[in-house]
């Protein structure tokens, strides 16, 4: 076998994962840091892989039952206002940030326009109800503290998403997600491939791919275009199964690489280390920032640990801390692998880092008269 | 494409997810995910595990062309790994390492944890827990208390406690074991050095808040000390 093919056919980072995952394998009883780690790990993916599943499956409900028509023809006729609303969207929607992103993948493969869809993968895991109810009751219906992180959350999120959409076109930004007009022939499964032309035999053809390094997702068999007999409910429905199957295959163990960083980091992170940086505001919230790259707290369950932190580190740095977590952490760093490019991820990073510490700053200088 | 790679590839599906169905129903049964989430998450693994039985069956159904390469199967592999963790660590929780590590000794904050009922707020009879001391602290205060908990010393505890280098904790678990927050209470009495570190104990006395640098801190003064057998749940929610 040619070095290429090798290359082509190994993933490097779960190989590479697999090593450190045996590396620090729990074995019996002692390693109490290891025990701890074990226990981290298993607690972040047992957390998030619910919301993970559900959406891989509501990306696949939308790649087999929501038309490309029916989704372009939804959206306000002007950018800027789509991004206004994409990114509250999770008021409608509540997603966490690891739903998001299978969500937004089959959006973008569906026509939602680049910066609507940032904003929205952006905003959904801070703008919505459910971040809000437990930000409330983390800081004992402080109702500022709720209002300013909902709204500069949303801020972020519109302002991000209107620049990506202003520095990229969506060719340069995202991986090919095979645009499709309708749920039969769109791919936006886990390897990067483009769909082809199915050979017409009858009414239930599978849609045959070029790819070489493809899953299953494009072999449903699904009616195909020009045949006059419709899908059905249940072929439907199987389709979202196999969408969502592939979907979360192609980014799930992203999330679990991601998760185990995680979980090394909480276990050996001695959080009480930071404390004694509280006293410099800039460097209290970059500190703040930094613990939420590396913790990956869902954004449902961050407000309590940023709350913990009340009384020692500054409001500033708690907002920083609950503005950074939601966006961007290792594991969705892994996880925005599988919908961009990385050129567009690294600018996504950094506009978001950029955004979250001028936001924090902000507060951090007028902090006195809001919280 | 050989079709046994086919094969391979369908199996490998439908193994990964029935693997998952199985784990996921093995924890909401015997309510094993509590040793790592809230008891309300239960909910979203019922749902998990909804999802993760239909991705087996639509495994199971799958039309394929494509066969099994390595990528595949170290993908299938990173996604076994959980498991494999779960099934290694079983009886494992969170100890002093993790304590020391989380550890601020942030005390009379009660409204952090306001959205927290406590035990003895739904059943005056039921034994106080430490989560109870941290939300009404004036109450017990002077009282008898008789609290359960894990031993730990530590010398960095002697900052927070004023000099006593011995207390009593637990985890309290918010959504997950990542961000439990540990709550200790000092001992202040005579002998404590033979606890053993992590040893589930059962301590009755008298509560007290202490201060340290303008900073209270919560302690039982003159323990009487009892060891325990692990508690089913030995996190606090």
């Amino acid at each position: 076998m040619a070095l290429k093919d090798i290359k082509e056919k190994t993933d490097y980072l779960p190989a590479l994962f697999l090593v450190t995952a045996f590396v620090f394998f729990p074995q019996g009883y002692g390693a109490e840091a290891l025990q701890s780690l074990a226990v981290i790990f298993v607690s972040i993916v047992l957390e998030a892989i619910p919301f993970m599943l559900v959406g891989s499956l509501v990306g696949g409900i939308i790649e087999a039952f929501v038309s490309r028509e029916r989704i372009t023809s939804m959206l306000p006729q002007k950018g800027w206002l789509t991004v206004c609303i994409a990114a509250c969207a999770g008021m409608v929607f509540p997603v966490c940030e690891c739903a998001v992103v299978p969500v937004v993948r089959r959006l973008l493969g569906k026509g939602l326009p680049l910066s609507a869809a940032v904003a929205y993968l952006l905003g959904g895991p801070v703008v919505n109800p459910i971040v809000a109810a437990s930000t409330a009751m983390a800081y004992a219906f402080d109702w500022p503290v709720v209002i300013l992180r909902t709204a500069c959350g949303y801020g972020i999120a519109v302002i991000t998403g209107i620049i990506i959409g202003r520095i990229f076109t969506e060719e340069e930004a995202v991986l090919d997600t095979g645009h499709s007009g309708s749920y039969i022939s769109s791919c936006s499964c886990c390897e990067n491939h483009t769909p082809v032309k199915p050979e017409i035999k009858g009414p239930l053809t599978p849609v045959v791919n070029s790819g070489d390094n493809h899953g299953a997702c494009c072999f449903v068999k699904v009616p195909v275009p020009g045949s006059k007999r419709k899908a059905g409910l249940m072929e439907k429905t199987a389709a979202a199964f196999n969408h969502g199957m592939d979907d979360f295959f192609s980014a799930g163990h992203y999330l679990i690489i991601g998760a185990f960083i995680a979980a090394v980091a909480n276990t050996f992170i001695d959080r009480s280390s930071f404390l004694s940086m509280s006293e410099i505001p800039f460097l209290s919230i970059l500190l703040m920032m930094s613990m939420a790259v590396l913790l990956n707290l869902c954004s449902e369950a961050d407000a309590f640990i940023a709350a913990s932190f009340r009384g020692i580190m500054p409001p500033s740095a708690q907002m920083a801390f609950m503005l950074t977590g939601p966006v961007f952490d290792l594991k969705l760093l892994l996880m925005y692998r599988n919908v961009f490019t990385p050129r567009a991820i690294i600018t996504l990073v950094i506009l978001i880092l950029s955004a979250v510490l001028i936001t924090s700053g902000l507060i951090e200088l007028i902090s006195g008269f809001i919280l | 494409m050989k079709r046994a790679d086919i094969g391979m590839k369908r199996l490998l599906y439908v193994f990964l997810f029935f693997a998952w169905s199985l784990f996921l129903l093995f924890l909401i049964a015997g309510k094993g995910y509590m040793a790592f989430l809230r008891p309300e998450f239960g909910v979203f693994l019922a749902i998990a595990l909804f999802i993760a039985g239909g991705y087996m069956i639509t495994a199971v159904f799958r039309f394929s062309t494509q066969g099994v390469n390595m990528s595949v199967v170290s993908r299938t592999l990173v996604l076994l790994i959980p498991i494999l963790y779960c099934i290694a660590a079983k009886d494992s929780i969170l100890g002093s390492q993790a304590f020391m590590q989380r550890y601020t000794g942030s005390f009379g904050q009660e409204s952090r944890y306001s959205n927290l009922s406590g035990n003895t707020e739904n059943d005056p009879d039921k034994k106080e827990t430490i989560l109870d001391i941290y939300l009404k602290p004036d109450l017990f205060r002077g009282k008898h208390v008789s609290v359960m908990g894990m031993i730990i010393h530590d010398e960095e505890l002697k900052q927070h406690f004023d000099g006593k280098k011995t207390a009593v904790y637990r985890f309290l678990i918010n959504c997950c074991a990542a961000d439990a927050v540990p709550l200790a209470v000092a001992l202040d009495g005579e002998d404590l050095e033979n606890l053993k570190g992590d040893q589930w104990v059962l301590v009755e006395g008298v509560f007290d808040i202490g201060t340290v640098k303008d900073e209270k801190y919560p302690v039982i003064l003159k323990p009487v000390i009892t060891p325990v057998e692990t508690p089913a749940f030995p996190y606090l929610y």
